[in-house]
Order: C-alpha cells, then sequence, then structure tokens
C-alpha cells in the first residue's frame, strides 16, 4: 500500500471503521515508520482531538468520579449492556458483506442455541446440552440464531486483529429473562471450557465481549443454557441477507 | 504533619501524569490511576455521549461503559494509533452510536409509522429541543462555532461521520458524493480545524 492510499484511509483508521485486511495493510505501513504517513496520521489525531477539545474539558468533581469509578471497579462484565446496533438491524452494515465473504471463504458453520423455559436459575457449571459447535473463524464473521418459538437473537462476531469474540444476544420477549447461559468452547483433545456466563437482563439482553489472545487451541464454540435445554426449530441465518444457513441441531463439523 | 500532607502531594502526583502514564498504571490495574483518569475526562466524555444520545439516564449509562471499557482495554492501547485523548472520544462516540441506533431500531420496531433514521434532522432537532440544559446548548454552541469557520461540504461531512456516527461510505451515499471525495473533504477538515485551533490557543497567550 502507497503513502497517498495510506493517507486517504488514515481517518477510517483512526475510527477502527477498516475492514482488517485494509486496517491490517495501514498499521504494517505505519509500522515500517513511514515519517510522512505518521506525520499525517498526527495531524489527523490532533485533528480529531480538537474536534472533541471543543466540548470543555473541566475537571469532574470527586463525588461524581468515584460513583463512575465505582460503576467501573464493581461492574460484572457486560451482564447488562445495551443490545448494539449489529443486532438491532436498524440499517445496512457496509461491513457484513465483506465479513460474510471472509467467512464463507473459510467456511463455518454451526451455532446452536438452548433455552430453558421455566426452570430455575442455578449457578452450576454448564451441562452437557449445548450444540451448535462452529469452527474458529479466520476473519471478522456474524451470524445470527434466531429461535422460532422462543424468538432469540444470537450474534457472533470474531475479530481477528484483537482476537476477541464478541457474543450479542437478544431476546423479543422477556419471557427468559433471569436466566443464565454459557459460552463455552471446545478444544482440542476433547477439553471444554467455559468462557464467560451470562445472566440474562430484565429486557431479556446479554452481551459480552471474549478475549482469546491466550486461547489458541479453540476449535469450536458453544451456547448454551444454564440448566440446558435444546431448543427446537433453531435456525442459523446469514445476518446480511436473512437467508437460512442451517436448521437446527447443528452438527459439529469434522 | 507530613503523613497530612501526603495525600495532596499524591494528588498532585497524579494530576501531573501525563494521559500515557496514567494509562499504563491502569493496564497495571492501579485504581487511583482510574480514578484521576476519570476526573479528568468524565465531564468531556459526558458531553461527547450527550450529543449523540439524548437521555440523561442513558448517557450516565454510557460514561461508565466507556470508562470500563478503557480500564480493560488499557493494556491493548497502542500510542501508535493515536493520542489516548483521542481513543478515549473514539470510543465515547462508537458506543454513543450503537445506543442510539439500537434505540432508533427498537422505536422502528414499535411504531410502524417511523420510516426515517433521524439522522438528517439533528441539527434542527437540537435547537428545538427545549429540555436543553444550559451546558447542552453551551456546547452545542462552541462546535457549531468552530466548525462554523470550515467550508460547508467539509463541515457536514464531519458533522455526518463524527456525531452522527456514520461511516465514511454512509456519508458518500447521504451526500450523494464519491467516497474519495468525502475521505478528503473530512481529511482536510479535521487538519483545517487543527491549525485553527492552534492559532486560537496563540492568541490567548498573546492577550
Amino acid at each position: 500500500m502507497n503513502c497517498e492510499s495510506v493517507q486517504s484511509n488514515l481517518v477510517e483508521y483512526l475510527l477502527g471503521e477498516l475492514d482488517p485486511v485494509t486496517q491490517r495493510r495501514v498499521q504494517e505501513h505505519l509500522a515500517h515508520n513511514c515519517e510522512q504517513c505518521l506525520a499525517e496520521l498526527r495531524r489527523l489525531d490532533d485533528g480529531v482531538s480538537s474536534l472533541y477539545g471543543m466540548f470543555p474539558q473541566d475537571r469532574t468533581d470527586q463525588v461524581r468520579a468515584s460513583e463512575i469509578a465505582s460503576n467501573v471497579l464493581c461492574r460484572q462484565p457486560f451482564d447488562d449492556l445495551p443490545v448494539p446496533a449489529v443486532v438491532a438491524q436498524s440499517r445496512p452494515r457496509v461491513w457484513l458483506p465483506v465479513a460474510y465473504a471472509c467467512c464463507f471463504a473459510v467456511g463455518f458453520l454451526g451455532v446452536l442455541l438452548v433455552l430453558t423455559s421455566g426452570q430455575p436459575q442455578t449457578e452450576t457449571a454448564a451441562t452437557s446440552a449445548t450444540i451448535a459447535p462452529f469452527p474458529m473463524p479466520r476473519a471478522l464473521v456474524a451470524l445470527e440464531v434466531s429461535a422460532p418459538g422462543n424468538e432469540m437473537n444470537m450474534v457472533f462476531l470474531y475479530d481477528n486483529t484483537n482476537r476477541e469474540l464478541h457474543f450479542f444476544g437478544k431476546r423479543l420477549v422477556d419471557s427468559h429473562s433471569g436466566q443464565s447461559i454459557a459460552i463455552t468452547c471446545g478444544r482440542s483433545g476433547g477439553e471444554t471450557l467455559v468462557l464467560k456466563k451470562l445472566h440474562i437482563d430484565k429486557d431479556g439482553r446479554c452481551q459480552t465481549i471474549i478475549d482469546l489472545s491466550d486461547l489458541n487451541e479453540i476449535q469450536e464454540f458453544f451456547v448454551q443454557t444454564i440448566p440446558g435445554s435444546i431448543s427446537e426449530g433453531a435456525t442459523l441465518r446469514d445476518y446480511d441477507n436473512s437467508q437460512i444457513i442451517a436448521h437446527s441441531p447443528f452438527m459439529p463439523r469434522h | 504533619m507530613s503523613n497530612q500532607n501526603k495525600p495532596a502531594c499524591d494528588c498532585q502526583k497524579q494530576i501531573d501524569q501525563t494521559d500515557e502514564q496514567l494509562l499504563k498504571r491502569m493496564a497495571q490495574r492501579d485504581e487511583i490511576a482510574l480514578r484521576e483518569f476519570i476526573s479528568r475526562y468524565a465531564a468531556q466524555v459526558t458531553r461527547v455521549c450527550s450529543k449523540i444520545c439524548f437521555d440523561e439516564h442513558v448517557v450516565n449509562s454510557l460514561v461508565s461503559e466507556v470508562f470500563w471499557e478503557i480500564w480493560h482495554r488499557s493494556t491493548t492501547y497502542d500510542s501508535s494509533r493515536g493520542s489516548v485523548r483521542t481513543f478515549l472520544m473514539i470510543i465515547a462516540r462508537s458506543k454513543s452510536v450503537d445506543q442510539r441506533r439500537s434505540d432508533c431500531a427498537r422505536q422502528r420496531q414499535r411504531s410502524t409509522a417511523a420510516n426515517s433514521y433521524p439522522h438528517e434532522n439533528r441539527g434542527i432537532e437540537w435547537e428545538n429541543r427545549t429540555d436543553d440544559s444550559l451546558t447542552r446548548a453551551e456546547t452545542a454552541s462552541k462546535v457549531r462555532m468552530a466548525l462554523s469557520g470550515l467550508p460547508k461540504t467539509q463541515r457536514r461531512a464531519i458533522e455526518l461521520a463524527f456525531f452522527d456516527g456514520f461511516t465514511h461510505e454512509q456519508v458518500a451515499e447521504q451526500l450523494a458524493e464519491p467516497l474519495g471525495t468525502i475521505k478528503t473533504r473530512i481529511r482536510q477538515g479535521l487538519k483545517k480545524l487543527r491549525t485553527a485551533l492552534a492559532s486560537h490557543e496563540r492568541n490567548q497567550e498573546l492577550q
């Protein structure tokens, strides 16, 4: 990538809005200490800083600062974050076609949605009622699982740059609020590991980002309820064009 | 006596640290650094979020989310990608935009009559709100004044990209202009803002 191309992409680079491939190319170019591009990056960074610097930067009083700090330090990870736009399907996402192109090129499949209804919530370890493993994608992917009847949507996004798995769950009905689900990964040798347990909030939503940087051996992901039961009639949909990719139960792909 | 003075000294020490130093300490889970960072930036983050989301409760929740994310991402901050302040403000922008899109989507689900995404009238919406606080109005006025020095085309592109959360491609679509033109306008606009601000600061120093 030459300097001109890099510089034309620098604002989006700062905003984190480039597709993963371009992002990496820009990053590589800058890593070679191209003075001209680094200087342009600094100028644009100053520009963004100036733009937001128009908002007065007065110090926050101690009470308010302590309140925010307590929220940050005491917070259970992602247990009540708002549902992100990608779940809401509010507008077409320009990166999704790219994401799907990568995703289909690599070939992935399978996710399982399991829901329990009316069962008391427990904090026991995840049960064996899991399904829907899918091979670890090699690029940003997005997929949606919806289960008619229980009307739950889930989206996984795998950010290959930061090695993070983003998971969003949204229920259109709140009859399952208060329950928990677990995201589990399968590793080579059949070992499974509960990556995160999520509490579904009163609005029927849950969300998390899982750092996978230390988990090189992950082969599959599972979603399961605690305690689990297999959801009938779940479908795996292409998030972009809503076409059904597969019906449940999703079998492991070897 | 010396013990009594110690907290004040520590406090001054925190205030004197650069953003990068604070972030480095936050990466080591230093809660005092987190508190100082919040004191330094909570007001500004609140204003950025308020520019995009109007509900006070939502904004309060977003501010905590932004600092939560900074706290957990402090280990991965890459200074080559920009300053700490830009990093923070971009997270605030991104969170607020996601929240607003989500709210819009929910609203659309509830009302079949809703047939547009209320971006185009953001300026009008902003001015017509009757419950604006003085701070909000002042902020809006400052932003407008600073942006007013830019050519209209650059200003509109920047507003759409930074305050309405459009991607560059969406801005191009919205303004019916080629993507390359939009990229150039935003870049040029940001650089002009930087120059204008530097010049403004120099004038203030001279006065």
